[in-house]
């Protein structure tokens, strides 16, 4: 049984109705936790593992909370039930801190290796044998006596259930989560809405998407508009709206919007801002702007 | 009078032996061996010391030896010189590389590579040639990297070949009848160098149309992502605004991530496999370019010098590429560069020095080992540096911080600055194997892999129309002929002070400064060289300040200039036009074409490993 784990996590998943998510033979429980308000905050849910390493095992338990849009946040241990390792050794302050770095880190290397690389010396290479260098890299960002346990909380933490998370609260979406949602003001955030809007309702939250498109830069601006529905450009608040800030957008976002005028009818301001923009030099918008103006 | 005519007489005999004597020298060098044994080629100090040659990497176990028949015209006694060095020299009075050489039956009793510092023509002694065809065999000694450029026989003892660099290299191509009289051979686009810049530049061309050459000067590609230097591929592809450029990097790159990794992680057949597929690419692995013809300021030819048997190739062209690294075709061929650190007042960057400096960052050697079932020795050197239990480092595998030549010439002092990563990985390994007071915790360790092809970071950066600074980066200043994303942090390194101060002011360990950013498009103006009119950039050698070169300089996002570039050459040849003219008049050509990519959109994307710190905004 050597190098094997054993893994059950349990979730409960208690907001409105219980949602069960299987990740090949495991199960798991979230449960949605709301705000003073009522309305959907943050997901939790409760692992309790015992992991194997070589002949030894012990056990798990752990409370982990993610976002709405299925970012880690936190995790929490039940009182009387801290972590162990290996010969039941208790964590010790340091261990929950670097723990606490490692699942913090959604970019950790520890994601770039897959479980049997950690587990088997399967790295069979025709000049150089086999060698333990990666298991080796991954012990200096994981628990010591944990590199197993460690991957998967990361993969339980980071990796596994972010789309379930999404799908979950995409499922939740009304005028007041999208309210609440649009008010935190994260870019991340932003880009789950516009991601999971409707086209129709582009125009029941005109306001709240320029607003967004407003606030914005990046490449949000861009991605934004290429979602929007193109009936939504013939409104000549919008029109008005992109004529003042067309300049403002950088060059990406500005063939984008160009792209979205097609058979579009324009309002005289915008057609005068777009002649201003043009130039002698070949480029997308240039010719975006001629083939529309011209 | 008579005296006059006999000592006429005298010279004139003298001159016709001395010429006969000459006609009848040899010349071998060691990279044409035909049988290389375990002693591979190194071409990466070729431009400095005058050709490729040979190295016994051992790592401390003394490789099999190299064997080539000879064709001596006549029997006899001849006199035997042999290029090689102690490279070990600038640091230790012992040497480290040592070998010897077998002629037919006889074995020279002198010992190699342990006199000179320089590369120099050794004397080894006379030889007495018994029968016209002849086995000479290299015999390494210590396994510690002993070098041997060439071998002459000469009938005459004063008859020494030379050291200066351009007599070597006529020389060399007198003795070993090199033909003078090239030919040509026509291509729309030549590519030179075959990292994954290069590789995915001729793939994007010659998926567009073009008849594409592409020249690599090792027996593989993939550059610092190939198993010969296994730095693994970062920074991140399909990113806006062309999410498409960068599945020519999901194509060909490997699928599994780490530093220092065993060979096959780097799946080297994977990229060779994906150039041989596409029929419009001549493939020409083991040349080096080193030469241009110009008509005034374009790029007429590029000759590339075969690393085994020195014979020369001619490719003419419209377009070519430099993404050799150290923007070698450009050098060549003039181009306006820069190397070393940009001063804060030169473009206004706050992380610049005040003053400009030489510093660049460095080259890595990097290395591991692996526990086996037994016990395994390594030589107690006697030419290492000195080490003790706090000079010394206990671990199993050195990474990207193990570099060495930071503020050295990464061009000309190449072979010093390799060669200084090895000293410190077998000084650091023979003293935590022989002397460390943990030593017994390394009994099983076997140390399995050291690079002698050194991973390089930075060197001469060629001038376009457009300089990526700092500044652009950190203000988001988009430009509309942005093109290929790069994403990863300004990355920069620095000697670790510490190392520096422990060892005579020779760091070999270095640190990283983080400063991340939001992926930025990098000018298409950026690409291509601002005075040679056909020369385009891809790769760690275009258009940037030493500040932005810290974020550009990832393979991922080489990649991704290369499959740029391959696509402008496509565009070039459609409308007769150079790069800066594609700029001005045709770039919405190139705008429509990053926007599909040319890689395969359906593969599975696989290159999720060593992304990297971003300011991206999340888009899902």
């Amino acid at each position: 049984m050597r190098n094997l784990i054993f893994l059950i996590i349990a979730f409960s998943f208690l907001f409105g109705s219980t949602s069960i998510i299987k990740e090949e033979e495991l199960s798991f429980e979230f449960e949605i936790i709301s705000d003073k308000n009522g309305l959907p905050d943050t997901v939790q849910a409760f692992i309790k593992s015992p992991v194997c390493e070589k002949d030894k095992c012990y056990e798990i338990q752990i409370i982990m909370r993610w976002d709405l849009i299925g970012r880690f946040r936190e995790y929490d241990t039940l009182t009387g039930q801290g972590l162990t390792k290996l010969d039941h050794i208790p964590f010790i302050e340091e261990d929950y801190q670097k723990l606490d770095r490692l699942l913090k880190d959604p970019n950790s290397p520890i994601g770039d290796y897959k479980k049997e690389d950690l587990i088997h010396d399967t790295r069979k290479s025709d000049i150089d044998g086999f060698t333990g260098a990666t298991i080796r890299e991954i012990n200096e960002i994981v628990v010591g006596g944990g590199v197993y346990s460690s991957y998967t909380l990361w993969q339980l933490a980071n990796r596994k259930f972010t789309d379930s998370i999404k799908r979950m609260t995409t499922s939740l979406l009304d005028q007041k989560l999208i309210n609440k949602l649009i008010s935190k003001h994260d870019l991340a955030v932003n880009y789950f809405i516009i991601n999971n809007l409707n086209p129709s309702d582009f125009l029941n939250y005109r306001n709240e998407i320029i607003e967004m498109i407003t606030i914005n830069k990046g490449y949000f601006v861009k991605s934004a508009i290429e979602k929007m529905p193109r009936e939504i450009f013939q409104d000549s608040i919008i029109q008005d709206f992109f004529a003042k800030r067309f300049k403002t957008f950088n060059y990406f976002t500005q063939v984008a919007f160009l792209k979205q005028l097609n058979s579009i009818s324009l309002i005289p301001s915008l057609k005068k801002e777009l002649m201003s923009q043009k130039d002698n030099r070949n480029s997308l918008k240039n010719n975006l702007i001629e083939k529309k103006l011209f | 009078m008579k005296f006059k005519y006999l000592l006429t007489l005298f010279f004139s005999t003298f001159l016709v032996l001395f010429s006969w004597a000459q006609s009848k020298s040899i010349l071998v060098e060691a990279e044409s061996f035909k049988d290389k044994g375990g002693w591979f080629i190194d071409q990466q100090s070729m431009d400095i010391m005058g050709s490729p040659y040979l190295i016994a990497h051992g790592m401390g176990t003394p490789v099999k030896a190299a064997r080539t028949m000879v064709k001596f015209p006549v029997k006899g006694n001849y006199y035997v010189y042999v290029r090689t060095r102690n490279w070990t020299a600038p640091w230790s009075n012992a040497a480290a590389g040592k070998f010897q050489i077998k002629i037919g039956d006889q074995i020279l009793s002198k010992t190699f590579g342990q006199d000179n510092k320089d590369w120099h023509w050794n004397q080894g002694g006379k030889v007495k040639i018994k029968s016209n065809d002849v086995e000479i065999s290299l015999h390494d000694i210590t396994g510690f990297n002993g070098r041997v450029d060439a071998l002459y026989f000469t009938k005459n003892k004063n008859d020494i070949p030379p050291n200066q660099l351009v007599e070597l290299d006529h020389f060399r191509i007198k003795k070993l009848g090199l033909n003078q009289n090239l030919k040509s051979s026509k291509f729309d686009f030549v590519v030179i160098g075959g990292g994954i810049a290069g590789t995915c530049a001729a793939l994007s061309a010659a998926r567009l149309g073009l008849k594409v050459a592409l020249i690599q000067n090792r027996p593989i590609l993939g550059g610092n992502n190939s198993s010969e230097v296994r730095v693994h591929l970062g920074a991140r592809i399909n990113l806006e605004p062309y999410p498409a450029l960068g599945n020519l990097v999901n194509e060909i790159g490997p699928q599994r991530g780490g530093n220092a990794q065993p060979k096959a992680y780097y799946e080297d057949q994977k990229k060779l496999n994906a150039v041989l597929n596409e029929s419009n690419i001549s493939l020409f692995l083991n040349y080096h370019a080193n030469e241009v013809i110009m008509k005034g300021n374009t790029i007429k030819k590029v000759i590339a010098e075969n690393l085994q048997n020195g014979e020369k190739l001619v490719f003419e062209a419209p377009l070519f590429a430099d993404c050799t690294g150290d923007g070698t075709i450009g050098y060549l061929a003039g181009a306006d560069y820069l190397i070393g650190r940009e001063s804060k007042a030169t473009f206004n960057e706050p992380t610049a020095p005040e003053l400009a400096d030489d510093l660049t960052m460095g080259i890595s050697v990097q290395w591991f080992s692996e526990k086996t079932s037994e016990v395994v020795s390594f030589p107690d050197i006697d030419w290492g540096l000195p080490l003790d239990d706090q000079k010394s480092f206990t671990i199993t595998r050195g990474d990207w911080n193990w570099e060495t030549g930071m503020g050295k010439d990464m061009i000309l002092e190449a072979e010093f600055i390799r060669d200084y990563g090895l000293l410190v990985v077998f000084s650091n390994w023979s003293y935590i194997k022989n002397h460390h007071t943990e030593k017994d915790k390394f009994s099983n360790e076997k140390l399995q892999w050291v690079a002698y092809i050194g991973g390089k970071r930075e060197s001469r950066r060629l001038i376009g129309d457009y300089i990526l600074t700092e500044n652009d980066l950190t203000q988001q200043n988009f430009l509309p002929d942005g093109t290929a994303p790069t994403s990863w942090s300004i990355d920069l390194h620095y000697p670790d002070l510490k190392n520096q101060k422990d060892f005579n002011g020779e760091a070999f360990r270095s640190f990283a400064v983080f400063l991340p950013i939001y992926p930025y498009p990098i000018p298409f103006r950026c690409l291509y060289s601002k005075n040679i009119d056909n020369l385009m950039m891809a790769g760690r050698d275009i258009s940037v300040s030493h500040i932005a070169l810290g974020t550009i300089r990832l393979m991922r996002t080489g990649g991704m200039m290369g499959e740029v570039i391959g696509m402008a050459a496509s565009i070039c040849k459609a409308k007769n036009t150079n790069p800066r003219g594609l700029y001005q008049n045709y770039f919405s050509f190139l705008e429509e074409l990053m926007l599909k990519g040319v890689g395969n959109p359906s593969l599975p994307k696989i290159q999720n490993y060593n992304l990297g710190k971003t300011l991206m905004e999340t888009a899902k």
